[in-house]
């Protein structure tokens, strides 16, 4: 059989080897762009580079992240999906820094089809360095549900903001139940995390890095209960990444005994919290630390 | 102790005085009986800037304080004095933002959703997101630059709210916003000796109503419109006072006096002389108006606008204040190696003219450095140099408008470049002055000029001091020479003013 007997796929795009280890043409973009060349051998071996010598170096240097509870993935299997609050670009750089090994080598990251892969470089550059995948946002399509979780089952964990969108602020958006779905479907654990300081590493009207601190706290990886809804179950993984924010702002023991009385304080705006008083009240500087004095 | 304003007699033993010269530092030796009018040290800032606007803010002067003034529900308007109120940008951070995080902070607390801050910028420049950014701090930012809750006022806009005034000829156009809102808050750094509402009525309104502001003779004017403005939307006016340290660290000594310069001083001096003279002339234009000024708040004053004006004036006088003496028959200054209107910029040769003539011949009120019929003597190797993003107009002024002749009418001239429609794009759009920015202040030179018998210009280009209608002299000696054959006077009383020049007294 040769090349010319082969039948070409609807979209007019015929994957032969080693085609298949590049980028798709320039023309397939959007929702449909295919980013199965992105985990082959070849690309797993200069994203491990990138990451290892670009991203974490850089991620050390700029964001210098606290990491808190990340002992809590150790006896964790792989795959896993992650989900995090979502404030800066700089957030999945930081979770590739901050991810052990074995998770960093194999995840996948979900993206807005419309943000990464509107031009074909960014999709090429976004796939390769961050091994993201299209996730079409507005609506709930085959493609969408169906390529995660082909990727779990290979074995693939997945990254994944159930905000959908950076917020203008630093309270957090609903959390869309999207990841709980997903989880729901190929029976894996949700793993919420919170991210603290990333905002303001890279802010969304900057385009320049400013070095700052930031802090990751890593939860406990969450299961769905039997016949839970994914509406109910991303509630939980939402109190899961507000727990987690006060740990970090507290200690593990104060934060647990907060949760187990439902004071655990939230992360969305108070009611009636709207316009530039949300904002404001979101980026209140945090009172000076007090020198302890006998 | 900061010691107050000194004046230095020139005698055989007083070194060569250090003076500003295109972008070069110089020093030039003056004559024996010549003085030397230095402004007081810099005074103290305030410890904690934050605390002191809490309380002028909560105990105003001749108002109620601001947190019941504001009530939920209304509309309030914030307005600030852009990055032209100082000769260069303000060290980080800034007390513009400072302040307005804690107006804005009671305006929280009294839960208003409709806040607005308009950047007061007049005729002048916009400013990028990244200046906007680096002057309120982050938070301001985030939550209102960020979400377009922030504008930068536009003087040639369609928008403009017609105000009526019996006394002024014709409608006051104010910023829309502020006509419409039910309070404005406006933060200023720059006192006027002419009118306490000359700031707010030269950067909030219309470009016809900034003209018949920002010329000569017509200082009242700011009052009348004042009125109208505040009879429209009642102001609450906070104002923070800067003390002179425009220098600090190795090159604090450059506001020092001259005859107290240490060893380490007179190196550190050879040392930048001759960085400058080495740095070639594309670079070093620019590199002078980068570094911010060092200036901090000494004092803040808020409520009604006469009552915060006057109470910053008072205090300025304190810091600006120079020594009592006669005027002179000759002042001599260098050029200002910074202007508000060339910050992250070029100093253009109309820029360096205007801070000479207005720092020697200031507003009604206050008397001159120099006598009438006097002659002021600029060092300034003057050169055709503009900035051809932020000074489009300047350069065509330079072009097509000059020479003019004393008492010429440039009204339609300036109402060319005032409508031009490019002109009022880069305004808009760009980062340009506008179009009519180089008339007025042309209009402030002229009326320091007919005050004057001459003006001397040290250095530079023939044609270019011809044409601005001024005399060009190759060295300091020469322009002396000049200017004792202008005055006839074969010894004239020669005083020089330092950078930063101190303020003559006011003359009650």
């Amino acid at each position: 059989m040769t090349a010319l007997d082969k039948k070409p796929k609807k979209d007019g795009y015929t994957p032969k080897f080693p085609r298949n280890w590049f980028p798709p043409p320039k023309n397939m973009l959007g929702a449909d762009y295919d980013t199965d060349w992105a985990r082959k051998p070849l690309a797993r071996v200069l994203r491990a580079a990138l990451i290892n010598s670009i991203t974490r170096p850089l991620i050390r240097t700029v964001a210098k992240p606290t990491i808190i509870g990340i002992d809590r993935l150790d006896k964790l299997k792989s795959p896993a999906i992650f989900v995090a609050n979502h404030s800066s670009h700089v957030d999945t750089s930081l979770m590739m820094a901050i991810l052990p090994k074995r998770f960093r080598r194999k995840v996948a990251v979900a993206a807005r089809h419309d943000y990464i892969f509107d031009k074909w470089w960014k999709a090429t550059i976004w796939s390769l360095w961050m091994n993201v995948v299209p996730i079409e946002r507005n609506k709930a399509s085959r493609r969408s549900v169906e390529l995660p979780l082909r990727l779990m089952k290979e074995g693939w964990s997945f990254a994944l903001y159930p905000e959908e969108s950076r917020g203008p602020n630093d309270f957090l958006l609903p959390f869309k139940p999207g990841a709980a779905y997903l989880a729901i479907k190929a029976g894996v654990p949700l793993v919420p995390l919170h991210f603290k300081g990333t905002r303001r590493i890279f802010t969304p009207y900057s385009r320049r890095f400013q070095i700052g601190k930031t802090r990751v706290v890593v939860g406990e990886p969450m299961y769905a209960l039997e016949n839970e809804r994914p509406q109910a179950f991303i509630t939980r993984v939402q109190a899961a990444v507000e727990q987690a924010a006060d740990e970090g702002n507290t200690n593990w023991w104060a934060a647990k005994v907060r949760a187990m009385k439902g004071e655990t304080p939230p992360l969305t705006p108070p009611p009636g919290l709207t316009g530039w008083r949300q904002t404001w009240a979101a980026t209140k500087p945090e009172p000076a630390m007090e020198i302890w004095k006998p | 102790m900061p010691r107050p304003g000194f004046t230095l007699v020139v005698d055989g033993a007083t070194p060569p005085v250090a003076i500003w010269r295109n972008g070069h530092l110089t020093t030039e030796k003056l004559p024996i009986g010549s003085v030397v009018a230095y402004p007081p040290e810099p005074l103290t800032p305030v410890v904690d800037l934050r605390e002191h606007i809490k309380a002028s803010l909560e105990s105003p002067i001749d108002s109620e304080p601001l947190s019941k003034r504001l009530l939920s529900g209304m509309k309030l308007t914030i307005a600030f004095d852009d990055i032209t109120a100082t000769d260069r940008a303000l060290a980080l951070p800034d007390p513009r933002g400072i302040a307005l995080e804690e107006i804005l902070t009671i305006a929280a607390e009294a839960q208003i959703d409709d806040v607005e801050l308009v950047n007061a910028r007049g005729l002048s420049r916009r400013m990028s997101k990244r200046e906007l950014s680096s002057m309120l701090g982050p938070r301001i930012t985030d939550s209102f630059v960020v979400t377009n809750l922030l504008s930068q006022h536009d003087a040639s806009g369609e928008d403009l709210f017609e105000v009526s005034s019996s006394e002024h000829n014709e409608p006051i156009r104010l910023n829309k916003r502020i006509a419409e809102s039910d309070l404005l808050i406006y933060l200023t750094l720059d006192p006027s000796d002419a009118s306490a509402y000359r700031n707010i009525a030269s950067r909030i309104c219309g470009v016809t109503t900034i003209q018949s502001v920002i010329s000569s003779g017509t200082t009242n004017n700011a009052d009348v419109i004042g009125a109208a403005i505040e009879k429209q939307t009642p102001i609450f006016q906070v104002a923070l006072s800067l003390n002179n340290a425009e220098f600090s660290g190795p090159t604090r000594f450059l506001q020092s006096r001259a005859n107290e310069w240490a060893m380490s001083d007179r190196a550190a001096f050879r040392v930048l002389r001759v960085a400058l003279d080495l740095t070639p002339a594309p670079i070093r234009e620019r590199v002078l108006t980068i570094p911010p000024s060092q200036q901090k708040v000494i004092s803040v004053a808020s409520g009604s606008v006469t009552a915060t004006n006057k109470a910053s004036l008072a205090v300025l006088d304190k810091q600006y204040g120079a020594e009592e003496s006669p005027p002179a028959d000759v002042l001599v200054l260098g050029a200002p190696p910074a202007s508000p209107y060339a910050i992250n910029s070029i100093l253009n040769p109309l820029l360096a003219v205007h801070y000479a003539l207005t720092t020697a011949i200031p507003v009604d009120g206050r008397r001159p450095f120099v006598k009438e019929g006097g002659v002021v003597i600029l060092h300034h190797g003057l050169e055709k140099t503009f900035d051809p993003q932020e000074q489009t107009s300047f350069i065509d002024f330079f072009d097509r408008v000059l020479p003019i002749e004393q008492g010429d009418d440039l009204s339609k001239s300036e109402e060319v470049f005032a409508t031009d429609a490019w002109y009022i794009h880069l305004y808009r759009t760009s980062y340009a002055h506008h179009g009519t920015l180089p008339f007025r202040l042309w209009a402030e030179c002229e009326r320091a000029r007919s005050y004057l018998s001459g003006v001397i210009v040290v250095g530079g280009d023939v044609d270019l001091a011809h044409r601005m209608g001024f005399r060009r002299a190759s060295t300091f000696a020469d322009a002396v020479e000049m200017a004792s054959d202008i005055t006839s006077n074969a010894n004239p009383s020669i005083t020089m003013l330092p950078y930063p020049a101190p303020r003559p007294r006011a003359t009650s």
